[in-house]
């Protein structure tokens, strides 16, 4: 008779290991069967089972499998049940994970986001940037570039990489023109998928830019990611801190840290006479940041050179460094590191074992 | 506004019969894996439940193959019985904590 999976599944059914009530196919230790030729290949996941015991068993296997006509050699992969990463778990080779959010839209966040990253980068540390605002993605835009990325090593996507930032964008994936509207599943759907099949290699760390907003979306988003902390993006004239009370509750339900306040379009300078003019009014930042007893860590002026930069490609931190609201995105890297390192240290994943 | 969550330091299983919860509070919590089976909070056992006394050392017909980190707020597990769509977050967690301190009239220990 001709072997196959199922044969082979039926016969895995067959092993019980000593102590368990149930066949390992039954417990859901069997995660793969391939057959290719006269090779058998097994996945399985260890299961409480103590190692004597789990080396009765892999003989047992080998030698009940390797028993059908046509099998010449039965490999069995044991994965360690427990502390292996799962997708919706931490990312492997990424030290730390800033979200950056913001409760409404037109804020700037996602200016904040990319040169926030930039100066991150200048800074030393090894960057990704992860564009999750899939309803409008701005990234390429702002980096420039919009090829679509690779797929390399079979399925992993990798990154495009510019002015030492890597970055993947929901906008390299869609026409121009195509309107996105997405429902809170699809979103969780993709962005779990960013988080898995792209192969960020070692980074320090990851920034999110989020969707604005604390809708469904933004929660389910931040429940799948281990984010290290949240970065809240707000202008002075956010007054209405209702909005912003929203956005810490819903990092709160999820044990997300938040980092501080950024006030962004925290008043105009005269590109000609250099005098600073409060548009928006003054202290919002402050009278955020103190109501809620988290650090306000940048207010960053309106400067004509930033939205030039951004339009144009490259994030000002990139292209001017010397440039006085470079200076403030530098200072913003610097507190945001330290913040994600002591955000990581008090606020550990915890251990699984056994 | 509430408090924040707890924390677990570490989950461990005991063999095929319990999980065992250490708290950053120091808190300790002892599972038997059918209670936490049946207290599994998707939606489908939240419709059929079934509830079994937290005794350990019955527990051994149900186990958890895999558990795993949801982000930073809970952890999904996946049953012995093919189960595996329950998340429970850490706040469930420490509410079913069988413990006489947290189930008994001392439940001051919920809110350290």
């Amino acid at each position: 008779m001709q072997v196959t999976v199922d044969l082979i599944r039926e016969r895995l059914a067959e092993v019980r290991p000593a102590g368990l009530r149930r066949d390992i196919v039954a417990a859901g230790m069997v995660r793969d069967v391939r057959l290719e030729g006269s090779r058998v290949h097994i996945a399985m996941l260890r299961g409480p089972l103590p190692e004597p015991v789990l080396k009765a068993t892999l003989e047992e296997i080998r030698k009940s499998v390797g028993a059908f006509d046509g099998v010449d050699s039965v490999e069995v992969e044991v994965a360690e049940a427990t502390g292996a990463p799962q997708e919706v778990g931490p990312i492997p080779g990424v030290a730390s994970i800033v979200a950056v959010s913001s409760t409404k839209g037109g804020v700037g966040k996602s200016t904040v986001a990319a040169n926030l990253a930039c100066a991150l980068a200048r800074g030393g540390a090894k960057v990704g940037l992860l564009d999750a605002d899939i309803y409008g993605p701005s990234m390429p835009t702002m980096f420039g570039l919009s090829t679509r990325p690779e797929v390399v090593n079979g399925n992993k996507v990798r990154p495009l990489e510019a002015h030492g930032v890597r970055f993947v964008s929901m906008g390299l994936f869609l026409d121009d023109s195509s309107p996105v509207i997405w429902r809170g599943p699809l979103v969780t759907g993709v962005v779990r998928q960013f988080l898995k099949d792209v192969d960020w290699g070692e980074l320090d760390v990851l920034v999110v830019d989020l969707p604005p907003g604390t809708g469904d979306a933004q929660l389910t988003l931040v429940q799948h990611v281990p984010v290290t902390g949240a970065v809240i993006v707000t202008t002075p004239q956010d007054v209405s801190l209702i909005d912003v009370e929203r956005g810490m509750a819903m990092f709160r339900q999820v044990n997300t840290p938040i980092l501080g306040v950024v006030e962004n379009m925290s008043g105009l300078v005269c590109s000609s006479c250099g005098h600073h003019d409060p548009l928006f009014g003054e202290g919002g930042g402050e009278a955020l940041a103190e109501r809620f007893g988290v650090p306000l860590l940048a207010k960053i002026p309106i400067e004509e050179a930033v939205r030039r930069a951004g339009d144009q490609g490259t994030p000002l931190v990139a292209a001017d460094e010397a440039q006085a609201v470079s200076q403030v995105y530098i200072e913003l890297a610097t507190r945001v590191r330290g913040a994600l390192e002591e955000s990581a240290a008090s606020n550990p994943l915890p251990k699984i074992v056994g | 506004m509430s408090d924040p969550a707890p924390i677990p330091r570490e989950i461990r299983r005991l063999g095929v019969n319990a999980v065992r919860i250490v708290w950053q509070d120091d808190h300790q919590a002892e599972y038997g894996n059918r209670y936490l089976r049946d207290n599994c909070p998707c939606a489908e056992c939240r419709e059929n439940p079934r509830r079994s006394l937290p005794i350990v050392g019955q527990d051994e017909d149900v186990y958890p193959v895999q558990i795993g980190i949801v982000g930073r707020y809970a952890v999904s597990m996946q049953w012995s019985d093919g189960h595996d769509s329950g998340i429970y977050s850490y706040r469930t967690l420490r509410d079913l904590c069988p413990c006489s301190t947290c189930t008994g009239a001392g439940s001051e220990e919920l809110k350290h």
